[in-house]
């Protein structure tokens, strides 16, 4: 990132910048939180960022630095917290360093993290496929469906304005319990919509199985999901 | 997700490796190509060296089990571990394909 643009949105958050031994460049509050502030070719260094004492990874991406402290109050509500580009998020293992986040905080058996990496991946699937890019699952058996769903992916994250749209995860780590939130910007989601049919329609019912409870909320926009810990 | 395919008298070995999520939507386009174009019968995925399925991922496979099916080939999974052998089992996949150790 441009260090204009960091020393810009640092200030308006009020909060120091520093450049840590890697190279990855941050703003902080305190010691025991540090927010990533993901501006340009940030995807290659992104690795060496989940682990405390991270606590929030924000894209940069066409937010004004009103916006971004907006994210960034929002940030320091949750015990860990992320917002990306649709784009960027479908890049990246997304679910995958949040966990390995999570299980820096907290010690969890493998088991319990590769329950709680699935529903996270499948949570922000949706939010990415369905929400942001309006994306129909793959509804039948057929390859052309197959090749449907294929051709849906790559046009649309080349539309700018789907691919621009937000997807956020927040979670709220507790001594018993983990709640995560994740929400897309999309059209939203009616739960009576078909469940598994053919070869799609199974990333609810899989988050409904590894879950404490999972809801979804503001017209199915956001999915809320309870882990016991 | 990365794969290598090994063809044998009476089987094509599929060796799978890394993530099968959504996002390998042209690598299976092209493996059930593939898996269908060869000249044997049994069409094999050996999964010991997968890290992660997810729901698309198991949707492809069951595509895939459809092509060869109209083609009149089998379609069995191998050495599924960890979290690959937790999601087939949570998705009841041992229903709809065979799964062998």
């Amino acid at each position: 990132m441009p260090e204009e643009r960091l020393s810009s949105v640092a200030t308006y958050c009020c909060m120091p910048v520093r450049r840590s031994q890697d190279g990855f460049r941050t703003a902080h509050r305190a010691s025991s939180s540090v927010i990533a502030l993901l501006g340009l070719d940030w995807e290659d260094e992104i690795d060496s960022s989940w682990h405390a004492p991270f606590t929030a990874w924000i894209e940069l991406a066409s937010c004004s630095d009103a916006a971004v402290a907006e994210l960034v109050e929002r940030a320091a509500r949750h015990s860990l917290f992320a917002s990306l580009s649709a784009a960027s998020a479908n890049r990246i293992a997304l679910a995958r360093g949040l966990v390995l986040t999570i299980s820096d905080h907290r010690p969890i058996a493998l088991a319990q993290r590769n329950d709680l990496e699935l529903a996270l991946h499948e949570a922000i699937a949706n939010a990415i496929l369905h929400g942001n890019l309006e994306i129909d699952g793959i509804r039948t058996l057929n390859l052309a469906d197959l090749d449907r769903f294929s051709q849906d992916i790559i046009h649309r994250t080349d539309e700018p304005a789907l691919a621009a749209r937000r997807v956020e995860v927040a979670c709220s780590l507790e001594d018993d319990r983990l709640q995560i939130d994740v929400t897309d910007q999309g059209r939203g989601f009616s739960s009576g919509q078909p469940g598994a049919v053919g070869a799609g329609g199974r990333g609810l019912q899989l988050i409904a199985t590894l879950t404490r409870s999972c809801q979804l909320l503001d017209g199915g926009r956001c999915i809320r999901m309870e882990f016991a810990l | 997700m990365d794969y290598g395919i090994e063809i044998t008298d009476q089987e094509a070995i599929v060796r799978l490796s890394g993530r099968l999520t959504f996002n390998d939507h042209v690598k299976l386009r092209n493996l059930i190509r593939e898996m269908t174009q060869n000249e044997v019968t049994q069409q094999t995925l050996d999964m010991s060296n997968l890290d992660f399925v997810d729901s698309v991922g198991i949707g492809m496979l069951l595509i895939a089990r459809e092509e060869l099916a109209t083609v009149k080939k089998q379609f069995v999974l191998r050495h599924a571990s960890g979290q690959v052998k937790r999601v087939l089992t949570v998705a009841q996949l041992g229903r709809l394909i065979t799964i062998e150790d």
